[in-house]
């Protein structure tokens, strides 16, 4: 009797809440309705048309104002196309001229970021498929242009060059980060080799054997951004550094505005 | 025991209501990244051929030819001639982009370099300028000794200084 006095009594305690919570929003929900009815005298709102655009962070890479990788932005798949290709038109190259290789980070998305550079350039021996690791990748020289770039080298790898830009791109800015390709003369060394006939005597031309002779220059480019907002965090949890003090340079990555 | 079950329950959702509430900054960030790569060969097949031609009056054409697909700095080296004749029954004659004559380091023969880059086979700028070995047959002289004139083509990779100058790398080095 008096267990089920209780139990009453409990079911009783969350009924009623229930109950009244049920009656409050039923009345809620009609007050706009009631309310327009019995007054004559309201006006209704004109209507508004609004264009949502969420905002879109995008970065792609130029070479010579030509895009070579970007991603479509309604697939997300990623297109590239090869670099170097229309290097000296084309033709031949020489050791120790300069070349034209604007490379560029090109924001084409619809707001404001902070762009990374991660350039990888070797020797590559075609006929093993694999990287010539024994010749050395300085003789491949890029110019960096550190005015608007932190440049950051790792002194364990001879390879890998990493820059970072000193402030934000906005939509459709175009930012260089090299302008010119050089391949160091001392690519040249080589061994003279003298021409003998069958009989052993000296015949009437001289031939040189280059070390670096049959393998390819290559260059691998990857472009990334971050947003803008919260920089100071998004920076250090995707590239893992702090912005004011890149990589130990001593330079900062300035705040966006 | 229900209704301390009841109880963790409802302290659980509080606290995970607090957790969101009070949480500021967003722990996911917005990225993007685009790759790309590409090679490029180097060619080293360097090769020039020497032509001499030897009119009636005995003079002497040279040129120089490029027969490969890269650039090429040239230069002759002649022994036995002008300078190097100790008879002077010969005179060279080198204008256009044919440098003045070099002392060749081994005392004998001097050097002359073709100060323009020589183009690749089958383009324009491909053969040099003729360098001309002149015979002067003075008249009546007797006495005069048999002489001979040699002449060596070399070629070398062209390398450009920092001033985007080209040069001739082997004989640079």
């Amino acid at each position: 009797m008096m267990d089920k006095a209780k139990n009453h009594k409990l079911i009783l305690l969350w009924a009623i809440p229930l109950a009244l919570a049920a009656v409050l929003l039923t009345v809620a929900a009609s007050m706009p309705a009631q309310a327009s009815l019995d007054d004559t005298q309201a006006t209704r709102s004109e209507e508004y048309t609004a264009d949502l655009k969420l905002a879109n962070l995008s970065v792609a890479l130029t070479e010579n104002g030509n895009t070579r990788s970007y991603t479509d932005n309604k697939t997300g798949e990623l297109y590239k196309e090869p670099l170097l290709q229309d290097l000296n038109g084309g033709n031949q190259l020489s050791f120790g001229k300069r070349y034209q290789e604007d490379l560029a980070a090109f924001n084409d998305g619809t707001q404001d970021e902070y762009v990374r550079v991660v350039i990888n350039k070797y020797w590559w021996d075609p006929a093993m498929n694999q990287k010539a690791t024994q010749l050395s990748p300085d003789l491949i020289e890029l110019n960096y242009l550190t005015d608007d770039w932190i440049v950051v080298e790792d002194p364990a790898s001879a390879e890998q060059v990493v820059l970072y830009s000193v402030r934000p791109l906005a939509p459709g800015e175009s930012l260089s980060f090299a302008d010119t390709l050089r391949i160091d003369p001392k690519a040249l060394e080589g061994s003279i080799r003298s021409l003998y006939t069958n009989t052993g005597e000296e015949s009437g031309y001289v031939t040189t054997d280059y070390t670096y002779e049959t393998y390819n220059i290559s260059l691998d480019v990857e472009v990334s951004a971050v947003q803008t907002h919260s920089a100071e965090d998004a920076i250090t949890s995707a590239w893992g550094i702090d912005m004011n003090n890149v990589a130990g340079t001593g330079r900062a990555i300035q705040k966006a505005e | 025991m229900k209704n301390m079950g009841k109880r963790i329950v409802a302290v659980a959702m509080a606290s995970v209501l607090a957790v969101v509430a009070v949480a500021g900054s967003a722990y996911a960030y917005f990225t993007d990244f685009v790759k790309t790569e590409g090679q490029r060969e180097l060619v080293f097949g360097y090769s020039t051929e020497t032509h001499e031609d030897i009119s009636d009056d005995g003079t002497k054409t040279i040129t120089i030819s490029n027969t490969a697909i890269t650039e090429a700095m040239v230069r002759v080296i002649i022994f036995g001639a002008d300078m190097d004749d100790p008879q002077g029954l010969t005179e060279i004659v080198a204008g256009g982009n044919w440098s003045d004559p070099k002392h060749a380091s081994d005392g004998s023969g001097y050097i002359y370099e073709y100060t323009k880059v020589l183009a690749p086979v089958g383009q324009e700028g491909s053969t040099t300028e003729p360098l001309q070995i002149k015979l002067n047959k003075p008249e009546g002289q007797s006495g005069l000794e048999e002489f001979q004139v040699i002449v060596i083509g070399q070629c070398s990779p062209v390398a450009y200084d920092d001033n985007d100058r080209p040069y001739g790398y082997i004989w640079s080095n």
